[in-house]
């Protein structure tokens, strides 16, 4: 009965997982762009932006929106607030979809009825890394926030708050690595028990 | 003589150390919340941060008290602010719940406890917190796109917190399954002679 719950719950998450990896995939992509059109309010910035792509003004060029999307590569790296920002964002979000492939993986090994693998170690083990590396880009741009504006403002945001969720993360990934390897261990032990 | 411990238990040590400050963190922020939902709001009306901080420098006590009745009465007068900080306030309680629970889960393997079915439990009370967050942004959500009439509020930090907190609700349900499962295969090899 358990079993089938936790087949079904994890039907469920691969489904979530692979629409946030899509979702996260493109995010990626618009990263420029939405630094560039509002460096304050990102996710605000690609709300504009596509809001100006897919419903244009009289005298909007939809063209010329388009190719925004790939200039913006260019561009992004002008000032130090947006080079800093898209390099986090850049960073951030090759490392989430890291997690969510690797998320993936275990799932799918729950799907096949062997959560109790090796493999499952060494997955989480990547997914830690990530989160670690994110925490790593998030205390690299508090620092540099708080260096360029001369202010302690930057300690109060999402990004420094980033810093200790995704050690948290990282140190949890680890410990749920080392549990999986040990009751793979335990499950060989226990299957060549006759 | 005491047990040399395990790189595992190192690890949860330190998780133990981090649940502990970020729970504090969170039962400290509890308390501010309205009072910061109110200043986020940024209605014209209302007294901003600058200010407060200025009557605090004039005199503590009136600085006090109107920070008292910026929480306790003023922030729960306009539909916009009250559902902020009743939102706020839903996140930090539930976050302080899987702190909670996570420092039980930490302690016990840290104690070398790591299959026990008491963590089974821990993840599902976890995965519980997990959805009243979800469903707390999904309701911010909700009624901001019906205040805006525009859909843009599906483009916001509490949009994105709904399927991220469904999926880690669903994450601790899994992880609270497979742990039983290992309890129950370390109960039988502790068994086998």
């Amino acid at each position: 009965m358990e079993s089938v719950f936790t087949q079904k719950a994890a039907r469920v998450l691969r489904v979530l997982m692979l629409i946030a990896l899509g979702c996260n995939l493109i995010a990626l992509f618009l990263v420029p762009t939405a630094v560039l059109v509002n460096a304050n309010d990102p996710l605000g910035g690609t709300w504009t932006f596509l809001a100006g792509l897919f419903h244009p003004g009289e005298d909007d060029i939809q063209a010329a929106g388009a190719a925004f999307l790939l200039i913006a590569w260019a561009w992004c790296w002008a000032t130090p607030h947006t080079f800093a920002l898209t390099a986090f964002l850049l960073c951030s979000g090759c490392c989430t979809a890291q997690i969510l492939r690797q998320g993936l993986r275990v799932v799918d090994t729950i799907l096949q009825g062997k959560p109790f693998s090796m493999d499952n170690a060494v997955s989480l083990r990547r997914a830690a890394v990530c989160s670690f590396v994110i925490s790593g880009a998030a205390l690299a741009r508090t620092v540099f926030s708080v260096c360029y504006y001369r202010s302690v403002l930057p300690l109060v945001t999402y990004n420094a708050l980033f810093v200790p969720i995704f050690a948290m993360a990282g140190l949890l990934c680890l410990v749920m690595s080392a549990l999986f390897h040990q009751a793979a261990e335990m499950k060989a032990e226990n299957d060549l028990t006759i | 003589m005491t047990m040399k411990r395990t790189a595992t238990q190192r690890l949860a040590d330190g998780l133990v150390v981090l649940s502990c400050l970020l729970l504090l963190a969170d039962m400290l922020l509890i308390l501010f919340l309205p009072a910061l939902a109110y200043f986020r709001s940024g209605e014209p009306t209302f007294m901003t941060m600058a200010q407060l901080q200025a009557i605090f420098v004039y005199d503590f006590d009136d600085g006090l008290g109107n920070l008292m009745r910026v929480i306790l009465y003023e922030v729960w007068q306009k539909p916009e602010t009250a559902v902020l900080a009743l939102f706020s306030l839903a996140c930090a309680v539930g976050a302080a719940w899987i702190f909670l629970q996570g420092l039980h889960i930490s302690a016990n393997v840290a104690d070398g406890e790591s299959f026990s079915p008491k963590n089974a439990v821990c993840f599902r009370r976890a995965a519980a917190g997990c959805f009243l967050l979800a469903l707390a942004a999904a309701g911010r959500t909700l009624w901001k796109i019906w205040q805006l009439g525009s859909p843009e509020p599906l483009l916001s930090c509490a949009a994105l917190l709904t399927p991220l907190f469904l999926a880690g609700g669903l994450l601790c349900l899994l992880l609270s399954a497979l742990l039983r499962r290992a309890a129950e295969i370390k109960a039988e090899n502790d068994l086998t002679i």
